[in-house]
């Protein structure tokens, strides 16, 4: 019983069916229970070709709220649900090419699979189109996956790093554009309820997200301010920006941050606030000269799942 | 049984600052002229009358008035706490003619004049004599609440619930209603209201918290309900939680709490 996480660069759709088809036939074969995520035409063709049977799911792909933190949980819950026959569980995932805007978060999700999933019976198969990959971002995909090949074609990875080493590298993500802009919102040492206040404020009032996300940021951004309190170092200061279709918040601390680069994804009773926030909003951490800053984003018009 | 107002019962206060301690007890003692009652206030040794006039000035009564007609009272310490006496001062509250009384005293000085297990009792009785619906009393705690055991067990006998700015419990019609806002400056609030409640039921029951009035709360915040329950839950005791507001449901389904042993989520929003 293994974990198995391997990628495969496809060059076309036919390229993605070509080889998924095999993966699943073979996982039909052996018994074992197959989760297809994949864009709906590609999922189309694999099912026609694979026919529909027991042991095959096929899940929606576009998904609101979408983010690393969600995939994690969710596919764990799903695997750990098909593994209740005692199998081992097959899972090709292809995640949608509009989330590869937030690279910084994926590639981090793609490391953390390694370690979060390490005790799933399970053969996950990552299907990246490669044509809309950057070289940048075809070195990050074979950092994070032991292994490759199309499909039941599968070899050990020599350029897979260790998750943990590859996460300290690749903790910080890039600044967001809108952060050089005359922020809505800017506290300096607020209370955690006035900093709630002026969130609720900017993200309900005056930016029109949903209740549900204004809520979710609320608490993301109530966290992240908890922590600087706590493991941070003061002054902190909170920002707030809400741009067409979004609202941002920061949490800045003159502190070192985190130390754990996994922060966030791994579920550890220690760090809920932080893995919670990654379930209900975009998080992007940053340590920088000036300290460290946690950044909350929440989406105006989706709604959570 | 079902109180009409925050500040009837047996109840905790809170507080940080002078300003919000005065603020409060004005409320009360509002609410105690509103019904007709007589209220019974203390000072400390050397602090000025004055204060207690201005306080039932913004109650909305003539302190002069309710000085001459014996409607407000304003005690020592040493006046208030010698054992029978709150007593004595409930009967004869009731001699005078009035329809209620409600004391209010600080923690601090019951301390300096009775041993720990005196004032446990002497909170137990008073938490008796509250049951009977014509008698009220608020005990002034200053903030963080003390988490030294026997100050625990004895603000635990507030069984009418706590209040703090932010953040307080009362007993409501199905069950104690938490409301307002938990988060780490609240939490030790919570811990508080959660000893009480927990008083409210006996060992191996049910222990309904209604959460429709809590609009915000924070893991910290659900790690202590799960920590200040966690010997009730253990004896047998569940914790129900109902009309649990939609946010913080979800909070509460992600981090499982509602599958922590001898916890129950009903009629929780979607």
């Amino acid at each position: 019983m293994s974990h198995i996480h391997q990628l495969l660069l496809a060059g076309s759709d036919e390229d993605v069916v070509a080889s998924v088809v095999p993966f699943v036939l073979e996982g039909r074969s052996a018994g074992e229970p197959t989760l297809l995520s994949l864009p709906s035409p590609t999922a189309v063709a694999v099912r026609e070709l694979v026919g529909t049977y027991a042991g095959l799911t096929v899940l929606a792909t576009e998904l609101t709220g979408r983010r690393p933190g969600t995939d994690l949980a969710r596919f764990q819950a799903l695997v750990q649900e098909s593994m209740a026959a005692g199998t081992r569980v097959r899972v090709v995932n292809q995640i949608p090419p509009t989330l590869y805007r937030d690279w910084y978060q994926w590639r981090r999700y793609e490391a953390a699979v390694n370690v979060v999933h390490a005790h799933l019976n399970a053969w996950g198969l990552c299907v990246y189109d490669a044509r809309r990959l950057s070289p940048g971002m075809v070195e990050d995909l074979q950092a994070t996956h032991p292994f490759t090949g199309r499909g039941i074609d599968r070899r050990t990875n020599p350029q897979y790093q260790e998750p943990r080493a590859f996460c300290d590298a690749h903790f910080d993500a890039p600044p967001d554009p809108v952060e050089q802009t005359q922020p809505a919102v800017e506290l300096l040492d607020p209370s955690p309820a006035a900093a709630r206040a002026a969130v609720r404020d900017l993200a309900g009032h005056r930016a029109g997200l949903t209740d549900d996300n204004v809520e979710a940021l609320v608490l993301a951004a109530h966290e992240a301010l908890a922590n600087a309190w706590i493991h941070g170092r003061p002054p902190v200061v909170v920002r707030a920006w809400a741009p067409p279709g979004r609202v941002l918040v920061t949490v800045t601390d003159t502190g070192r941050g985190p130390q754990d680069s996994f922060l966030g994804l791994l579920h550890s009773p220690d760090h809920q606030g932080m893995w919670i926030s990654h379930q209900l909003v975009d998080v992007a951490h940053c340590r920088h000269a000036g300290g460290y800053t946690t950044r909350l984003t929440a989406p105006a018009s989706q709604s959570l799942p | 049984m079902t109180r009409t107002s925050l500040w009837d019962g047996h109840v905790v206060l809170l507080y940080e600052s002078e300003q919000e301690h005065d603020d409060n007890l004005a409320g009360w003692m509002r609410r105690g002229f509103e019904r007709g009652e007589k209220v019974v206030v203390t000072r400390l040794p050397g602090e000025p009358e004055g204060r207690m006039l201005r306080l039932c000035h913004e109650a909305g009564v003539d302190p002069v008035q309710a000085r001459l007609s014996r409607q407000v009272e304003c005690l020592l310490p040493a006046q208030f706490y010698p054992p029978q006496r709150q007593e004595e001062l409930i009967a004869r509250a009731f001699v005078e003619g009035f329809s209620g009384v409600r004391l209010s005293a600080h923690a601090s000085t019951a301390l300096s004049l009775l041993s720990e297990r005196g004032y446990l009792a002497a909170e137990q009785a008073m938490d008796r004599h509250c049951r009977n619906g014509s008698v009220s009393a608020l005990c002034a705690y200053t903030r963080p609440a003390p988490s030294y055991q026997p100050l625990r067990e004895t603000l635990a006998t507030h069984s009418d619930g706590v209040r703090a700015v932010g953040f307080s419990s009362w007993r409501g019609e199905d069950g104690v209603l938490l409301c307002g806002e938990v988060d780490l400056v609240t939490v030790d609030v919570l811990a508080a209201a959660l000893d009480a409640a927990v008083g409210t039921v006996g060992t191996a029951e049910e222990l309904v918290l209604d959460l429709s009035r809590l609009d915000f709360i924070d893991v910290a915040g659900f790690r202590m309900l799960l920590r200040a329950t966690a010997d009730f839950r253990a004896a047998d005791g569940r914790v129900v939680l109902q009309r649990t507001q939609r946010s913080v449901a979800r909070t509460l389904r992600l981090l499982e709490v509602d599958r922590a042993p001898g916890v129950r989520l009903v009629d929780g929003a979607s």
